[in-house]
């Protein structure tokens, strides 16, 4: 009994230690953002400045003009992350539930498209977006990121296909009350895919928080687009970077979603599990 | 969560656009950020006082500005003011029909003529083939040329290492020995705290240019240019100059005396310049710019200027000078709202703004009468625009349709910043300079014929200047073409 | 096989016949394809073939590509040696840091899974915070924590007396690789430690329950019932980290710039390189044609790669299957 205490401290030990080393970078990221430039240079191994200068979130904040930001990054990463779950789950479940010529080609040619890189694809992108006179909108920002991913989709393929007996047989009983594949597809698979559904919007909520190139590309002609990673970048000067600016916007930006994971970890954890499970 | 997001993000989206209504929007776009503040400043002030116009200013690094700007003309919706950057030189703008004359954009001739005279015409403002086609302006210099890269040292640590005169003054090194024998007096007295000079590697381009190209070599005779070819003599890439060879051989030399400041590989120019701001380096390389960076870390830093050191027994040579000014703003060429595009420019080439610019510290102005010594922040800088004005001289001039080969050349990897980086640290020998040195030529011959594919009429002869004596500190002028 | 061959033979008439059928009767399937569909040839098919159109010129990226050269930029590709040696590191990468990091996230899988555990939350969140931080920030942040001049890394190791002078990390040929291997590492860890979670927690109590009731100990039932069903898990996870690890690029980008003198770049980066920054001092321009031309090749050559990896392995697993049979 003791050794086996004795070696369940010495797990909690080494994790708390582990971890601290692990999010030392971001320790030191939270302590500089409340120093001042010329603290911030003169370097140290203190983790505690010796003034808390907390003018820098204030000035990050007004200068990044983070409200707007923030909620074009909120935009960003809620709209697309349910638009892409619908389609992607509903192109999972045709894959998954019904054997129709084309569905090997088009399986595998997702396959192969997942491994090409997606080289310069910027300019076509925003060419296509420009004739859809979306340009200065934000939903031309979030328009590329709205149908999903074929990883998601591939993802929903394999999660139907391994509960399509249990599946097939509330088809039928739905088919037979009378339902329409859409209305199969409401009341049946959505519910059934909860957890696919939990994991993959997670995901794709902090993928979206943390998308980079392309807002930074369709909002540079126009300030008020940005998004927070993108407003970040703006620190990075051409001759100075103001550091301790940028320590602050980026723990502000970080915040949010770190809340959210925090809570949210066992659900996604579960979601995938059920998902592999069958 | 969607419920309460979706009003708010329409609103956001109805406020945006109706905002805007009733006032023109003139966006400005350029890429220098170490006076961005000055010019947020001022172009509130401007849109204050402008109850019709407002700017809309964006600052892009350099690297997206011209993806940006081909992205942006692409979809007929470009910024109405820029900045000419990178590829995007004025000539290729031209090319390309994406400027306006500012003649046509002004209310009236009287106006405009009002408007030149405010620039001084011996110092030639408007160049036929540089900034002017046609007779029609499409540019205006905003900053008088440059002496260009500079030593700066670090008082303080002069000091203490005893590297001063019978005063108790600093004195900066000369030449090249001085400069190594400085370097490895300053790190013996630092004893491990501080050290001779900063060096920025991890960005060989630049760090080689500014400690080296355009410095040692260039005050001891040694031409080097990033487009053309560097040999006025032959139209040809050389990198087979002695100067050249042995101002590498200086710098692996205080290398392995120790005198750089550690990291050197992996620093990049801030990181270097924090360095010297906060008392670890006696010497660094730059030009005006870093004087800001400077004052923004340690604003007590006791530095001081010196003309780049010169190789042992030869004599020094100041640069010489394109004629104009430094680059910059043009007009979009759909200019939809020319009045207002109009008060923008006439407030940026404004004395007032110029001089709250010089100031501020963004550097020299092209309007003389603004670069008195008590308008700048910092000593430093009064000396720079000193030397500038006494120094630099006019040198050969490129015809501006041969100018237009760069536009061919394909990028030879790696380059000459890389290839002195790998001799540097002995990953390669001197002879990567004799093979950087045929590559550039094929390419340039190469690019010469696309060049002429194309109808322009560019020969070696374009970069050939047999009468030019690079050791002549006077004004060049051709004898006879 | 023959006999599968004869009913193919007999079918073949009737096989004809069933097609339309088939789409009719799959109407629905297809509509609900189409939404996905759409947004896959809009975004991501199409640009994906326009900017690889592109390969056969060469355009500096401004205005209209004009020069059509043919396959002479993918000669050039072929030929550069620092393609070569960008290509090497690529691989080089990918080949450390993958099966380290898979090696780490499985195990802290596997501790954060204890029953007993408590805190499992904020342990997960703590180890999976790097992934969730934007790549170039990442890079910005450790390149400055790790520079020799000012670093808190070297401040530390200097204070601890385990050196004496601050190592550059970053700028030494030989620590710069590794370096940016440890830290590529650190980044991705969190998010394969959630996946081997996930594929943890779906390997069923009563199989663990029933073994131990059988007698055996943790270290049997780790080997004959975790690690063999995580296998399927644990394929899907090693190629998307393959995929992700053999494009890594703003770590690379923000921490060496592939340097020093090209001992860290990466095939990502060389494309940059090309494509955007082009060459400051030499005055040559960007290449958008050739960027795309390297692109192009190097995703070939992945594809080629995973999909020979792919084969290997089915192969063998068939060959195990018959080997068992008999």
């Amino acid at each position: 009994m003791v050794t086996r205490k004795f070696g369940r401290t010495l797990l909690y030990l080494g994790l708390i230690v582990g971890g601290f080393f692990y999010i030392y970078p971001f320790l030191w990221m939270v302590s500089a953002s409340f120093k001042t430039l010329p603290e911030f240079a003169r370097g140290g191994l203190s983790l505690i400045p010796q003034t808390i200068h907390w003018q820098n979130y204030l000035i990050a904040w007004r200068e990044a003009e983070f409200s707007r930001y923030f909620l074009n990054t909120v935009a960003l990463a809620t709209i697309p992350t349910i638009t892409s779950l619908i389609s992607t789950s509903m192109a999972g479940y045709a894959l998954a539930t019904r054997r129709f010529p084309g569905r090997k080609i088009y399986i595998g040619g997702a396959v192969v498209m997942m491994f090409l890189p997606h080289g310069l694809t910027v300019i076509p992108v925003f060419m296509l977006i420009h004739k859809l006179g979306l340009l200065h909108t934000l939903l031309g920002v979030m328009l590329p990121s709205m149908g999903g991913t074929l990883m998601q989709a591939l993802f929903f393929l394999g999660y139907y296909s391994s509960i399509s007996t249990g599946a097939k047989t509330l088809e039928e009983a739905a088919r037979v009350d009378g339902a329409g594949f859409f209305q199969t597809y409401w009341r049946i698979m959505m519910p059934l895919g909860r957890p696919m559904f939990a994991t993959l919007g997670i995901l794709a909520f902090i993928s979206g928080w943390n998308n980079f190139y392309w807002p930074l590309v369709i909002s540079l002609g126009d300030p008020k687009l940005r998004t927070l990673p993108v407003g970040l970048y703006a620190f990075r000067g051409e001759h100075i970077t103001e550091w301790t600016l940028l320590c602050a916007g980026t723990t502000m930006a970080l915040i949010p979603i770190i809340l959210l994971f925090l809570f949210f970890q066992r659900y996604i954890i579960e979601g995938l599990a059920g998902a592999i499970k069958m | 969560m969607i419920s309460k997001i979706w009003p708010k993000v329409l609103i956001l989206i109805v406020a945006v656009t109706t905002l805007g209504a009733g006032r023109v929007k003139v966006r400005v776009w350029d890429h220098h950020i170490h006076d961005k503040p000055y010019r947020i400043k001022m172009f509130k002030k401007f849109n204050r006082e402008h109850p019709d116009v407002k700017i809309e200013y964006t600052s892009l690094g350099s690297g997206m500005m011209v993806q940006m700007l081909n992205l942006a003309f692409k979809t007929g919706d470009p910024p109405e003011v820029f900045k000419p950057q990178g590829e995007l030189t004025l000539i290729k703008l031209m090319d390309l029909g994406w400027i306006v004359p500012l003649d046509d954009i002004a209310p009236d001739p009287a106006t405009f003529k009002a408007w030149k005279a405010r620039f001084p015409a011996e110092l030639k403002p408007f160049v036929e083939g540089l900034n002017m086609f046609n007779g029609k302006i499409y540019s205006f210099p905003v900053s008088a040329p440059l002496y260009g890269n500079l030593l700066f040292y670090n008082k303080k640590l002069f000091r203490e290492a005893g590297i001063v005169d019978e005063n108790g003054e600093p004195t900066p090194p000369t030449t090249w020995s001085e400069f190594r024998e400085y370097a490895k007096r300053i790190t013996q007295a630092g004893k491990g705290r501080y050290y001779g000079v900063a060096l920025m590697a991890k960005q060989p381009g630049a760090a080689f240019d500014m400690s080296l190209l355009s410095t040692l070599a260039k005050a001891s005779g040694y031409y080097h240019s990033s487009r053309f070819p560097n040999n006025l003599k032959t139209g040809r890439f050389d990198y087979s100059s002695p100067i050249l060879r042995k101002a590498i051989q200086l710098w692996i030399d205080i290398k392995n005396d120790g005198s750089i400041l550690p990291g050197y590989a992996s620093m990049d120019d801030e990181t270097a310049r924090i360095a010297f701001a906060m008392n670890r380096a006696g010497m660094i390389f730059g030009g005006f710019w870093v004087v800001a960076g400077f004052l923004a870390i340690n604003p007590n830093c006791d530095f001081d200027v010196a003309l780049p050191p010169v190789m042992d027994g030869v004599k020094r040579v100041h640069p010489w000078r394109d004629i104009g000014g430094g680059g910059s703003y043009v007009v979009a060429k759909p200019c939809k709202h020319p009045d207002a595009v109009w008060k923008v420019i006439d407030f940026l080439s404004s004395y007032e703004f110029r001089e709250g610019w010089v100031k501020y510290g963004g550097g020299i102005s092209f309007y003389p009468q603004i670069n008195k010594p008590e308008n700048f922040p910092h000593p430093t800088l009064a000396k720079i625009a000193q030397w500038s004005q006494k120094y630099l001289r006019l040198g050969p001039i490129i015809r501006p349709e041969a100018r237009r080969v760069a536009d061919y050349m394909e990028p030879v990897h790696p380059d000459i910043g890389n290839t002195i980086l790998g001799i540097f640290l002995g990953k390669v020998g001197f002879e990567a300079l004799d093979d950087l040195e045929r590559r550039m030529n094929a390419a340039f011959d190469r690019a010469m014929e696309k060049a002429r594919k194309d109808g322009l009429h560019i020969t070696r002869e374009d970069f050939i200047f047999p009468d030019f004596d690079i050791t002549k500190n006077e004004d060049y002028v051709p004898q006879k073409r | 096989m023959n006999t599968e061959k004869k009913e193919l033979s007999i079918n073949y008439p009737v096989k004809k016949r069933g097609f339309w059928q088939q789409v009719k009767e799959n109407l629905s399937a297809y509509i609900f394809l189409t939404p996905m569909t759409l947004a896959w040839v809009a975004f991501g098919l199409y640009p994906m073939i326009a900017s690889y159109w592109i390969v056969l010129y060469e355009w500096s990226g401004i205005g209209e590509p004009t020069r059509y050269v043919g396959l002479a930029n993918f000669a050039r590709v072929i030929s550069d040696p620092f393609f070569w040696k960008a290509f090497r590191n690529s691989f080089i990468y990918a080949g450390f840091q993958v099966p380290i990091q898979l090696f780490l996230a499985l195990v802290l899988a596997m501790t954060l899974n204890l029953k007993w555990l408590k805190g499992k939350a904020v342990f997960r969140t703590i180890f999976f915070l790097p992934s969730l931080m934007s790549r170039a920030i990442i890079g910005l942040v450790l390149g400055l924590m790790l520079s020799p001049f000012n670093g808190v890394i070297n401040e530390w190791l200097i204070h601890l007396h385990i050196i004496k002078q601050g190592i550059d990390w970053l700028g030494d040929p030989r620590t710069a690789f590794p370096t940016i291997i440890a830290v590529g590492i650190w980044q991705t860890l969190g998010i394969n430690m959630i996946y081997f979670s996930a594929g943890l927690q779906a390997i069923p109590n009563e199989l663990y329950e029933v073994a131990a009731l059988d007698g055996s100990n943790a270290l049997q039932r780790l080997f004959h019932i975790t690690l063999p069903l995580i296998r399927p898990v644990f394929l899907i996870i090693l190629i998307l980290a393959l995929i992700g690890s053999l494009n890594v690029f703003e770590l690379v980008l923000v921490l060496s710039y592939g340097g020093p003198y090209y001992a860290t770049e990466v095939v990502q980066t060389y494309i940059y390189k090309f494509a955007f920054a082009g060459t400051e001092i030499s005055g040559g321009r960007t290449e958008v044609g050739f960027a795309s031309a390297a692109a192009l090749l190097m995703g070939i050559m992945v594809l080629a790669l995973t999909g020979l990896q792919v084969l290997i392995v089915t192969r063998l697993r068939r060959k195990r299957a018959e080997y068992f049979e008999m």
